[in-house]
């Protein structure tokens, strides 16, 4: 950002009488970088854009496999509906700036972040700066990525996003973020991570985009791990009041995010088995979905289920108040002890260490995952 | 063959651009104006989020850009804002919804100052419904789409639904018709040789 002068509030005011109303937020025009005292060091590039009509598989990463729908791909964009803003209406930031432990002066020790550990580098990206942007196009270690939020069904999900970004389409679907990526603008609605049919790219193949891994947690315990930790900016390129969350609060629940809060929109699924804001730590593989009640988690340390006739299991881990998942196909036995795992044979493990196979998972408002995977085993 | 008579139109337009201007030539009544008109206009502000506890601190920033910026929309009738200004324990954003904010103000003050005349002056003024358009005016205030969406839908406790999107875009432009026109239809109807406005000074 830059400090005003009167030259700009003079060349302000006669745009302001210019006419022309109702362009849209481009891509450039979120490229603004700080003059900031704090001296934030930044991560991303400009945004890239690939000409349309690109192969999505060459221009983002993709998963080996792909994840599973609860309906045609056709059928989910017919349910999209608009959440208000329109594209870009909710800026992705595209320029982040980052700042160290010392310089936030923003947050309190309860306040939620979201926690990236990835390619070597750890970051945090505070929840009251993407409630209002949703989507932070990023460069982690070397790899282009992009951190995302979904206000509406609690949602933070990282994905590669090769050479292009991806921005906020404006569209829900069973209230998610439906993302879209800035090289072939196909629909991605943030929790299903796959390609679906939108009016901007009508026939997508069905892919899946590649994840890593975002923890749910505050900013006293990620600092409290991680010391050396960046922090996601205030001074994002927008003005923006950061102190203003205008759905309600994490710290203390209240508002929208409140236990048993409506959700905004209807869901896909309903399902009243739990009030609709209690958050589960949802798994989902393309054999299909399982859900964990994450105050069981809490109360119990290990829970073991299965997706499909395939083994899993879940850990709780107490130094983020997150969980950590696990493909477990031999049933092998672990006991909770403190704050590590113990095998059968006496070895100690970190709980996001366990010497099984790593399954995405990650925290969604109950009423978002029922809606989503209505097939979904449930551990509580 | 019949044609379409503006002259009524007409003529309810330059009673009114007189009403007003005799209006306003009074301090005490132009005061009135104005202290609605702020008031509106804040109290609009903070309803959609540009004026509400911030950060702290004492800075003003503005975005790179700002004039290709200052139209980008990020809801009906809710522009994004290109200057953030932390005053201590509040932070007030500018955008094009100020001058929206402003420009409703004025038409609510100036409803408002109809609608003591209408009640210092009833016999002479007609002007007794007027205050029916400072009550339309307050429905402008929940068509802030704040940051995200329809947020009003939270405060109401009711579930956002494609009609009640529609409604809450209507809700802007539909105030502001009824409000200009209640400004016409009331300042037209002042007898202004019955009315000696000059007791309230």
């Amino acid at each position: 950002m830059q400090r005003p002068t009167r030259r700009h509030f003079l060349a302000l005011g006669a745009a302001l009488f210019a006419g022309c109303a109702g362009s849209q937020t481009s891509a450039d025009d979120t490229t603004a970088g700080p003059a900031s005292a704090s001296s934030p060091t930044s991560s991303a590039s400009s945004p890239q854009s690939t000409p349309a009509g690109s192969g999505i598989e060459e221009v983002i990463p993709q998963a080996n496999e792909s994840l599973p729908l609860p309906s045609t791909p056709e059928a989910i964009r017919n349910e999209a509906q608009s959440g208000g803003p329109p594209k870009d209406g909710i800026p992705s930031i595209d320029d982040p700036q980052f700042i160290t432990p010392a310089e936030v002066d923003f947050l309190a020790p309860g306040d939620p972040v979201f926690g990236v550990q990835y390619n070597g580098v750890t970051k945090a990206y505070p929840q009251n700066i993407l409630v209002q942007h949703e989507i932070v196009n990023d460069i982690i270690g070397d790899v282009p990525a992009t951190v995302t939020y979904c206000p509406l069904t609690g949602t933070a999900m990282g994905f590669r996003r090769g050479s292009t970004t991806f921005g906020v389409s404006g569209r829900l679907v069973n209230n998610n973020l439906i993302m879209y990526d800035r090289a072939t603008e196909t629909w991605w609605p943030q929790m299903l991570a796959t390609a679906i049919s939108g009016p901007w790219e009508e026939n997508p193949p069905r892919t899946s985009l590649s994840e890593f891994r975002v923890i749910w947690t505050t900013w006293d315990r990620w600092q409290q791990q991680h010391p050396d930790t960046v922090v996601l900016s205030t001074q994002t390129g927008h003005a923006r009041n950061y102190n203003n969350d205008p759905y309600g609060s994490y710290n203390s629940r209240e508002g929208y995010y409140a236990t048993d809060a409506a959700p905004l929109f209807e869901e896909l699924n309903s399902n009243d088995r739990f009030p609709p804001k209690k958050v589960v730590m949802g798994v989902r593989t393309p054999a299909g979905a399982a859900a964990f009640v994450k105050d069981t988690l809490r109360s119990t340390g290990i829970v073991r289920g299965s997706i499909g006739d395939k083994s899993i299991i879940a850990v709780y881990d107490p130094r983020y108040d997150t969980a950590h998942a696990y493909a477990n196909p031999d049933n092998r036995q672990f006991k909770y002890e403190g704050t590590e795992i113990i095998g059968i044979d006496g070895t100690a493990y970190s709980p996001d260490a366990l010497p099984l196979n790593s399954l995405y998972i990650f925290d969604a408002m109950w009423f978002a995952w029922a809606g989503f995977y209505p097939e979904t085993t449930v551990y509580e | 063959m019949n044609r379409f008579n503006i002259r009524p139109a007409r003529e309810a337009l330059t009673s009114t651009h007189v009403s007003l201007k005799t209006v306003l030539s009074n301090p005490r009544l132009r005061a009135l104006t104005g202290i609605v008109t702020f008031g509106y206009a804040v109290v609009y502000l903070i309803a959609i989020g540009h004026i509400a506890p911030g950060l702290g601190g004492f800075d003003i920033t503005i975005v790179r850009n700002p004039f290709g910026r200052v139209f980008a929309m990020q809801g009906p009738f809710s522009f994004a804002p290109i200057l953030s200004a932390r005053i201590g324990a509040l932070t007030y954003l500018f955008s094009l919804n100020t001058v929206i904010a402003f420009g409703i103000g004025v038409l609510i003050g100036l409803n408002a100052t109809l609608s003591y005349l209408g009640w210092s002056y009833p016999d002479q003024c007609g002007t007794q419904g007027s205050y029916v358009g400072v009550v339309t005016g307050l429905p402008t205030i929940i068509s802030g789409t704040a940051c995200c969406g329809p947020v009003i839908f939270i405060l109401l406790g009711v579930q956002a639904s494609a009609v009640f999107l529609t409604a809450v875009e209507v809700l802007l432009p539909l105030a502001v018709a009824i409000l200009a026109s209640s400004v016409i239809l009331s300042s037209s109807q002042i007898n202004w040789t019955a009315v000696d406005i000059s007791g309230a000074d």
